[in-house]
Parts: structure tokens; sequence; C-alpha cells
């Protein structure tokens, strides 16, 4: 009788009351470490944005800049003084009490000399960072930014503590909702409940690379959700398993078929163009990424309200192509290579985009290379014709005015445009320079734009709260909870 | 014989040395840079250069060479460049894993293998050997990844009967850990196990056509005395030859099976370190797999000489 009792009440364990507050999720990418300030992987900020780390803003599921420990503040008449009042009574998890001189503590180490922040450049405009008063801080730019409060909500500019910051890699120590518990490095890393924010007392991060096996283990019953399931073909089989839900929404990630716009014959205009009307976006999404994508124009989100939907400028004809390389003196088509980073979507993409180029006499010779490889060879050396990525930062059309970024493109007028912007913060008259941009980029092909990833995610019916749609790779889990 | 020790013992000295210097310089010649890596695309050259140099990435790679190897006399294994830890206690938690993965893939394949062996020799060219002749060929095709998934898909997705891949820990049950190893280890036996199975019929074949087993039998001895006295007897030798063989690319880090089910064992952290160019833990790992694929060798000649007299005789 009474090993019977044990039985059910280990049984009821195991599957009721515990399972109900838990939630065990798998992710694709296991990080390096655990410090979004020291590293640009994506599969940090799944784990930590918004969870354990917090910043004076943030961003919400739309992508729109919220107040987080800063609960207001102020901005001087010339743009160039910033007056944040933080929260009052947070604590970080090792006790510690967050104060101003914690802010500036994260500030000036992100900006430092020796700083190994990855995103360094959020922070260029600020001159210097003052702790007012325990719960006030002063941010004083050298030059105007219209884009601080978006900039400071980067997972890159978390506010962290001195007394734990170095340890942070390992043992990250934030503000946020859910308290790091361990990492079993190859394994998972474990989060609880911090605070009453949290609804859920305890997530697990599954690290899996295999795209089936993902698929496996959510069907197993071994994890909950796949916030980005990395098996676009099994999205149909699960959207009709009534066990789960599917959910697709939308990314930052703007995929394009890199042109190296210094390189001959890529430099001619024309040239440009006439790959863009040979690629035919709507065969790439299907082919590539099973339907799930929505075709772009130009280097921008399409839910941004900022959007101008360019993608009609170039449609698929492969005849206007071939007259346009015709008028750049290539008739007779040429040769490129066409370098492949490991995602899917480049090295199916590629394929595809590869045969849609011998229709209109270009050869391609496929060159599949590994991150270490691209990031090397493409991004640092710019020693390549054509290449597949996503961009997957928001708001990045700065980087068609760098002076030297990978693809080489140069226009002045989009370099006057983008510093215009540094210079603007209204929102209509930034939303104004931002369609302007668009606009010549697309005018001037600087490279194919494909389409904007999709996120797709699965999880268990049940689930509420989940992210749809992911403005920063982050996986919020504040307000996430199981229904009864 | 204690000449013999010694000889291989400075042989494989040597082999360490030149594994060492091979591992270095193939490392040095990769394209890709560890510090762009961790930062990314958006990286400002002068955080670029503060990573490089908090690496050490900044120094010649000469310098690097020796103090790597100063520091491997010292038995120092370096910290890892993404995270700082220590090399021994990544490749320490592993372990933990990997080794027990291997020894219960080797057990299955082993116990499986050499009796089908010997079955399939003793039937020569009749069902028997056909079916485990056919067997092990199917067994050699069939790629790991995709059998991997049909067990997953059996056991844990439809059958519901074991986890469909991760690893507990020990600390949780001897039982739970057990049931993450299975799928993985028989993925990996049945590979193995269709190797051996083929050496170990043809090793069969050839001592049972030996003179001495037809005197054996003419004497009038029992076939299970003559299988297990002197058919397996003189099998053994090409037989540990091969599962030493096998033991070391098992406990080398079996990447695609540790992916496939996300087990953190040696092999996934070898990939890890290799797509991050973390080379701390990627020269050190490969230095490991050199040292124990020489002492299984090692260890391998040391129970043929044990087993078979010939050699020691003559030396």
């Amino acid at each position: 009788m009474r090993v019977v009792t044990w039985i059910v009440a280990a049984l009821l364990l195991a599957t009721g009351a515990s399972a109900k507050d838990m939630l065990t999720l798998g992710v694709t990418l296991e990080p390096d470490h655990l410090d979004p300030t020291a590293g640009a992987a994506a599969a940090i900020d799944e784990i930590v944005y918004a969870n354990v780390f917090e910043g004076l803003t943030r961003f919400d599921e739309t992508g729109a800049v919220k107040p987080q420990l800063a609960t207001s503040w102020t901005i001087s008449g010339d743009g160039l003084t910033y007056t944040f009042a933080l929260k009052p009574g947070v604590k970080f998890h090792d006790g510690a009490a967050l104060t101003s001189a914690d802010v500036k503590f994260s500030f000036d180490r992100a900006r430092a000399p020796d700083s190994v922040n990855a995103q360094k450049g959020l922070f260029a405009a600020i001159d210097k960072v003052e702790a007012v008063d325990p719960q006030t801080a002063r941010v004083t730019l050298a030059r105007s930014e219209g884009a601080l409060l978006f900039n400071l909500a980067w997972g890159d500019a978390v506010i962290v503590s001195p007394a734990s910051a170095a340890g942070n890699k390992t043992n990250p120590i934030g503000t946020g909702p859910f308290r790091f518990q361990r990492w079993v490095q190859g394994d998972r890393v474990q989060l609880v409940r911090a605070d009453a924010r949290a609804k859920l007392a305890a997530a697990t991060f599954k690290f899996i690379p295999d795209p089936a096996a993902q698929v496996a283990a959510l069907l197993a019953g071994d994890i909950d959700v796949l916030p980005n399931a990395a098996a676009p073909e099994a999205l149909q089989q699960l959207s009709v398993d009534r066990r789960f839900e599917v959910a697709v929404g939308t990314t930052e990630g703007e995929t394009i078929l890199a042109i190296n716009n210094a390189r001959k014959p890529f430099d001619d205009v024309r040239v440009r163009q006439a790959l863009s009307y040979a690629v035919d976006r709507k065969a790439i999404i299907d082919g590539a990424m099973y339907g799930y994508g929505t075709p772009i124009g130009t280097h921008f989100a399409p839910h941004h309200p900022a959007y101008v939907d360019l993608t009609g400028l170039y449609p698929y004809d492969p005849a206007k192509a071939r007259a346009l390389l015709q008028a750049a003196g290539l008739a007779q088509g040429f040769k490129a290579t066409l370098k492949l980073p490991p995602p899917s979507y480049a090295r199916r993409g590629g394929e595809i985009i590869a045969a849609q180029l011998k229709q209109i006499g270009v050869s391609v010779e496929i060159v599949p290379v590994e991150w270490a490889q691209w990031l090397s060879q493409v991004f640092r050396d710019s020693d390549f014709d054509l290449t597949i990525v996503s961009h997957t930062e928001p708001m990045d059309i700065e980087i068609y005015g760098r002076e030297k970024y990978y693809f080489n493109y140069r226009s002045d007028p989009v370099r006057a445009a983008l510093r215009a912007l540094d210079r603007t913060p209204g929102e209509a008259e930034r939303f104004g320079l931002y369609r302007q941009v668009e606009r010549l980029i697309a005018e001037d092909a600087a490279n194919v734009f494909l389409f904007q990833l999709a996120k797709t995610g699965v999880w268990r019916r049940g689930l509420v709260g989940m992210w749809r749609s992911s403005p920063v790779q982050a996986n919020d889990l504040t307000g996430v909870y199981w229904l009864e | 014989m204690l000449t013999l020790l010694g000889r291989r013992l400075i042989g494989a000295l040597l082999a360490l040395l030149l594994a060492s210097l091979i591992v270095f310089v193939v490392l040095e010649v990769l394209p890709g840079d560890a510090a762009q890596l961790m930062l990314g695309i958006n990286a400002d050259p002068a955080a670029l250069a503060a990573l490089r140099a908090e690496l050490g990435l900044d120094r010649p790679a000469p310098a690097r060479f020796l103090l790597w190897l100063a520091e491997l006399l010292q038995g120092e294994l370096g910290r890892s460049h993404t995270n700082a830890r220590p090399v021994a206690a990544l490749i320490g938690e592993r372990l933990g894993v990997t080794v027990p993965l291997a020894l219960f893939a080797f057990l299955l394949s082993t116990n499986l293998a050499v009796p089908l062996g010997f079955l399939a020799a003793l039937r020569r060219d009749r069902a028997g050997d056909v079916v485990v002749m056919a067997l092990s060929q199917l067994g050699l095709a069939v790629p790991e990844f995709w059998l991997g998934l049909l067990l997953i898909l059996l056991f844990a997705v439809s059958l519901g009967w074991l986890p469909a891949g991760g690893f507990p820990g020990w600390q949780g049950g001897v039982g739970g850990a057990l049931a993450a190893l299975l799928l993985p280890a028989v993925t990996l036996g049945l590979n193995q196990a269709a190797i051996l199975a083929r050496v170990a019929r043809r090793a069969a074949i050839t001592a049972l056509a030996a003179d001495h087993v037809r005197t054996a039998r003419a004497k009038g001895l029992s076939e299970p005395r003559v299988i297990l006295g002197h058919v397996l007897r003189n099998t053994l030798a090409t037989l540990l030859a091969l599962m030493g063989l096998q033991l070391a690319f098992l406990l080398a880090g079996v990447i695609v099976v540790e992916n496939l089910f996300y087990l953190p064992g040696l092999g996934r952290l070898l990939l890890q370190a290799v797509t991050q160019r973390d080379v701390v833990v990627v020269r050190d790992l490969v230095l490991l797999f050199v040292f124990v694929a020489i002492a299984l060798n090692f260890l391998v000649d040391v129970l043929v000489a044990v087993i078979d007299p010939r050699p020691r005789a003559t030396a």
C-alpha cells in the first residue's frame, strides 16, 4: 500500500504539479559564454536578454523601445543630455542594489579603450556618464545621436554590476526576473525565478544542433518549445498536430545576395540591376524556406512603419536582365563565385540562385564556407564576388553609409541622408530619411534584396506569452506561463 | 620485452611531439579569427585588437607554440578562448559522457559481432552466413545519422520508452544516464559491429583451415573446444588490433552521433571549438586523442605479445 502511495506521489510530481511552472526550450546554438556585453553571438541574447540582464531601455515584441531599468528620462533642448530616473528597489541577483554608479560603470566599461564590447559603436556618441544621485544617471553626448534610446535597448548595453561583471561569462548576474542557476556545457542552461515578475518557476534551454533531432525532441516531449525551429520542412506536419501550436512571425533578418560592388563587372549598376531582375524571390522563398519569409525590395524590415515596398522595382524578368547585361557589354555572360555560409537559407537559396543566374548567362561557382572563413574572407577581406547572408541586427541600413564595409557600396547621397539621421531625433523626419535611403540603395541595386527571415516558433498547446516575432534574437520569458 | 617497451615509448613521445606541431600549424593556416567570431560583424577595430591582446593572439606564432609546449610539460592545459574556463575542466566534464558511451558501444559491438562472425564462418556459404553478411553490408551502408534518427522516431517519439536525446548526468541516477546513452550506443555499436563481424568471419575462416585445427578435430576434440581453444585464440591478434582502433575511434569523440543526440561529449566539444576557432581547446583535445590512440595501440601490442609468443621469441 505504502509503495503504491509513493508511486502515485512520484507520478504526480513528474507529470502534474511541477510540469506546469517549468519550461524546456530547444535552441540550435550553444553560446561560447553568457556575457552579452562581450560577444556578438545571438545565442547569448537568446538566453539572457530580458530574462537575466536588463538595460535602461528594452525592445518589446514589436521592436518598440520601452523603459526598463529607467522608468523615465528627460532630454535637454539641444538633444545632448539625457537624464534617466532609475527604477527604485532593483537588486542584482547577488543582492547588490542597483544604483546610478552601476550605469556609469557599465557604459564606461563598454566605451573604454580596452573594451571588448561587440557593438562599441552604440556608445560612440557618448561623451560622459555621471551618477547625479543614486537614483539618477546623466548621459552627455559629444554629438547628437537620434538613436540613443534605441541603442541602449540592445543586449550589448545591459547594466552590469562592478562586483560581478568579470564573472558574467560563466556566472551571469543581472537584475532580470530570472536568475542564472547552472550551465552544463554542451547540454543546457538553467534559469530559475528571481522575483515575482517571472511566472515560471524555472526555464531550461537545451542545445540541440540537429534540425531533425529538434523536431524529434519536441514530439517525444523532451522539450516544450522550439522558439526558432531549424527545420522549416517539419512545420507543415507540426501545424496539423493538435498537441502543438506553430507561430510564424517576423525578424530583423534581411536576407540578401550581397554583391562586391568594387569588383568588375559588379561595379556597373546595369550588371547589379540585371542580377536583381534575374532572381525570382518567390522561387527562393518556396524552395529554400518552404514558403516562410517575406519578399523585400530594399534593406529594411517589412513590419517597420518606415518600410517602403520596393519589390516591384525589379520584378523577375530574365529577358530584361539579359538586355541589361548586353548593354553593359556582357552579352556572353560571365563567371562568378558565390560563397555560402552554413545556414540553410544560404546553402539552399544559393543553389536556386545559381540556377536562376545561369538563365541569363552568369555561371556561378558555389563555394561553401563555414562562419569562421566567411568572417575572415568575405567580411573582413572583401574577398568574394557574391555571397548570401542574413543581416539580423535591427535597423542596420546605416551599413550602406560605412567607409569600409564588405560589399563596398559607395553613394554620397546615401551618406548625406544617414548623416542627417544622426542629427534628427524627431520620428516623422527620421522615417522620411529612412525611406529616402531605402529608395536610393534599391535604385542602385547595391545588393539583391531577397527576403525577410521568418521566425517560426513551435510550442506545446497551453503555453502562453511566447514571442511570435523577434525584433532582437531573444526569448523573453517574463510573461510566459502554462494554462491549467 | 623491455627494450621493445622502451623503443615503443620513445616512438610514442616523438609521435606526440610531431602531432602537436601538425595541429598547431593546421590551426594557424586555417582561415578564421577567434576575436572576429566572438565580436561579430559590427565589432570596432579597437575592440577586436583589445580582445586579441587579451587572448594572446597578438604574439608571433613560434612564441605561442613554445609557450603551449612549455605549459603542457608543466601539465597545464590552458584556458578556453571563448569562455575562459580551464580546458582540463571542460575535457573532464565531457569524459563522463564519452568514455561510458564508447565502452557501451564497444561492448555491444564486440558481443554482437564476434559470435556472428564466427557463426558465419562455421556456416560458410550457407543461409546463416548469407544473412549475417547481408546484415553487415546493410550496417556498413546505413549512415549513422539516419539510423539514429530512425531509432529516435521509433523508441522516443512513437513508443516513448527512451529520451530523444540529451544527457541528464550521472548524479541524477545511473538508470537515467544509461537510458540516455542506449540509443546512441546502439547507433554507434551497429556500425562498428558491421565492420568487426566481417573481419571476425574472415579471421575465423583462415584459422579453421589451419592444419592444427584439422589435427584437433582428428584427435576427436569436441567442436566447442576446437572453436574456443584453437580457432578463437588464433583470431584474437587480428580482432584485438581492430578493436583497439575501434575503441580509439569511439573515444575520439563521435561527432555525428553526439550532435544528433545532443550529448555533451568530446566530439561535440571538438566541433564547437573548431567552429569557434577556440584553438586552445582544439589543440589540447586533438593531442589528447593522439595520446589515447597511441596508448591503446601500445596496449594492444602488449596484449598480442601475451597471446602470441612468436614475436617475443625473436625479439
